[in-house]
């Protein structure tokens, strides 16, 4: 629910790859994923 | 990223509406190796498996970013295989965004596609006669030349 209400405010990152396999299953979605450089 | 395209409202609705976001730092020990991250930053499509469907590099600016984001959504929906989902991802990025450098590209993925689909060669025809007429300096006409020999 939380995904859906921030839609517009800022990309609703996840930062556990887990967990975002486990979502993509579940709501039937690809994974967007950055690999950034936090420095 | 952060500071131009992740802050465009439009990249942010894309984002949210089409994919599970995931962000992970490129020194993650683990992911950074099973992936062979060696750029930043690095921007993948997953499937469900966590299976690499698209990769690119660089810093997008948000006009380009979603074509090519849309692009990769194609690419990933060709492989899984929904050929029709591919196929309006292809369409998209030459319907919407048409002067992106991606969208010759495009344009030789959906008639590609659409002749797996079909075995129709009028598709490779199409794709070569379209790439001709409105991508002449396209490096993708020179890649579906061999179609215009299926003309009769």
């Amino acid at each position: 629910m939380h995904r859906k209400e921030n839609i517009m405010a800022q990309i609703n990152w996840l930062t556990s790859y887990d967990d975002a396999l486990a979502l993509a299953k579940t709501e039937d979605k690809l994974i967007f994923a950055d690999f950034f450089n936090p420095n | 990223m952060d500071a131009v395209a992740y802050i465009d409202p439009a990249v942010i609705a894309f984002i949210n509406e089409t994919f599970i976001p995931l962000r992970l730092p490129a020194s993650d020990k683990e992911l950074g190796t099973r992936y062979k991250v060696k750029w930043t930053p690095s921007l993948f499509i997953l499937d469900g498996k966590g299976g690499e469907q698209y990769r690119t590099l660089g810093f997008y600016p948000p006009q380009h970013l979603i074509p090519s984001l849309l692009l990769g959504i194609g690419k990933a929906k060709f492989n899984l295989p929904d050929r029709v989902a591919a196929c309006e991802a292809f369409d998209r990025v030459i319907d919407e965004y048409p002067h992106d450098s991606l969208a010759p590209e495009a344009v030789y993925l959906l008639g590609v596609s659409r002749y797996i689909e079909s075995r129709d060669v009028t598709h490779l025809i199409a794709l070569y006669d379209r790439l001709t007429a409105e991508y002449p300096e396209s490096t993708w006409v020179t890649r579906a030349a061999p179609y215009r020999l299926l003309k009769k």
